[in-house]
């Protein structure tokens, strides 16, 4: 559970102010206009950009933390693959993660044949726009 | 492979400016002799060539190893105070190399402030003409290169890659050289080619802060080649330019095969 109180980012002339979230369950759906605050919102969480307020992660407060321990992944869109490592290089990359989840990750994708394949040989995936 | 006419346009400038490179590099390379070439290896050229090759070699990896921290750290710096600093990096570009030289000597010659402070650490300090004062004052020229070429590499994308690598663990340097320092390592061989060939070429500054180097009294390859216009005349100065041509081109050229290239991602 992530609960957020007194979130404020400043950037630029863009201002964020969250006064009080709680998000909860396995995925959420973040919506929002362009230049809404999204982006801003995720990289607070995950320690990106500074912001003030309280950021609680199942109840520990996170945001006075540094990056690598909130125990928070962030990935964009567009930044998330290393093109010259392989599909066991990309996969194996993060250095927090549990027993045994590389075998899943590999065999839930149907990449076990191309584990030491370069990544540009795949076609890249694209998402369709929100209907 | 059908090219529109500006293609054609552009490639007079190409032409152009080729010539006004190659033209005189050729031109120095040809009034040579080869006889003339192994006569003049013997007056001292070589020994100067590699006292100034090493000592551009000392002060490109000095420049890197502090390129490198300070383009990270004003990557992070977003206060308009750091771009003043940034901008003060390309003054003694700006600067005529002789006052350059004057420059030195007013600071760290054993009578002058930071010279004074050095010499109570150091009682036996001395400034001119040593190798202190060679790669202090090339530093001072040179270092900008290496700077502004891997400023340019370490874009916002490797600070996100870097945040990214964080966000599953990494610890910021952990992060910074296993994601930045790939993608820059190119670069950083440029900057380092960058400074090492504008070292090379130096002649005004280490006219007043080294005339000659401590204790063999070996000349900088430029003020070498000075020295034997002003003795010999322009045959022996040629002579020697040609040669001090020649290794550069081969050092420039080998360096280029090493670039290889650079990590990428999407």
């Amino acid at each position: 559970m992530l609960h957020i109180t007194d979130l404020r980012v400043i950037r630029g002339k863009f201002k964020l102010q969250i006064d009080d979230l709680n998000l909860s369950g396995r995925s959420i759906l973040l919506i929002g206009e362009n230049g809404s605050g999204k982006t801003t919102l995720l990289q607070s969480i995950a320690g990106f950009i500074q912001s003030s307020g309280k950021i609680y992660l199942e109840d520990f407060e996170i945001n006075s933390l540094p990056i690598e321990k909130r125990n928070v992944c962030m990935l964009s869109t567009t930044l998330n693959i290393f093109k010259d490592k392989t599909v066991k290089e990309n996969l194996n990359f993060p250095k927090r993660k549990r027993d045994g989840v590389y075998d899943d990750l590999i065999n839930d994708l149907g990449l076990a044949e191309k584990e030491t394949s370069k990544v540009p040989i795949f076609p890249q995936v694209k998402c369709k726009d929100w209907p | 492979m059908k090219f529109d006419k500006l293609y054609y346009i552009f490639s007079i400038f190409v032409i152009i400016y080729l010539g006004i490179i190659v033209v005189p590099i050729l031109r120095t390379l040809l009034f040579t002799s080869i006889n003339g070439l192994v006569q003049d290896s013997k007056s001292g050229i070589i020994q100067s060539i590699e006292l100034t090759y090493l000592m551009a070699f000392i002060v490109a990896i000095i420049s890197v190893v502090f390129a490198i921290p300070y383009t990270y750290f004003i990557s992070r710096s977003p206060h308009p105070f750091f771009k003043f600093v940034d901008s003060i990096i390309e003054l003694p570009i700006m600067i005529p190399h002789t006052v350059v030289g004057i420059i030195m000597l007013l600071t760290f010659e054993p009578s002058m402030p930071v010279g004074s402070l050095i010499s109570k650490i150091y009682p036996n300090y001395r400034f001119d003409d040593t190798f202190f004062a060679v790669i202090v004052t090339l530093f001072f020229l040179a270092s900008a290169y290496s700077i502004r070429t891997i400023q340019v590499s370490y874009t916002k994308n490797a600070i996100e890659y870097e945040n990214m690598a964080r966000s599953f663990g990494y610890k910021p340097l952990e992060a910074f050289m296993l994601v930045s320092v790939p993608f820059m390592w190119r670069s950083i061989l440029r900057g380092m080619a960058l400074t090492w060939a504008r070292s090379i070429s130096e002649v005004g500054s280490m006219l007043i802060v080294a005339y000659y180097i401590f204790p063999s009294f070996t000349h900088l390859v430029g003020i070498f080649i000075y020295s034997q216009f002003i003795g010999n005349g322009l045959i022996p100065a040629a002579e020697s330019s040609s040669i001090l041509i020649i290794t550069g081109l081969l050092t420039l050229l080998i360096l280029k095969i090493l670039e290889g290239k650079d990590a990428s991602y999407y």
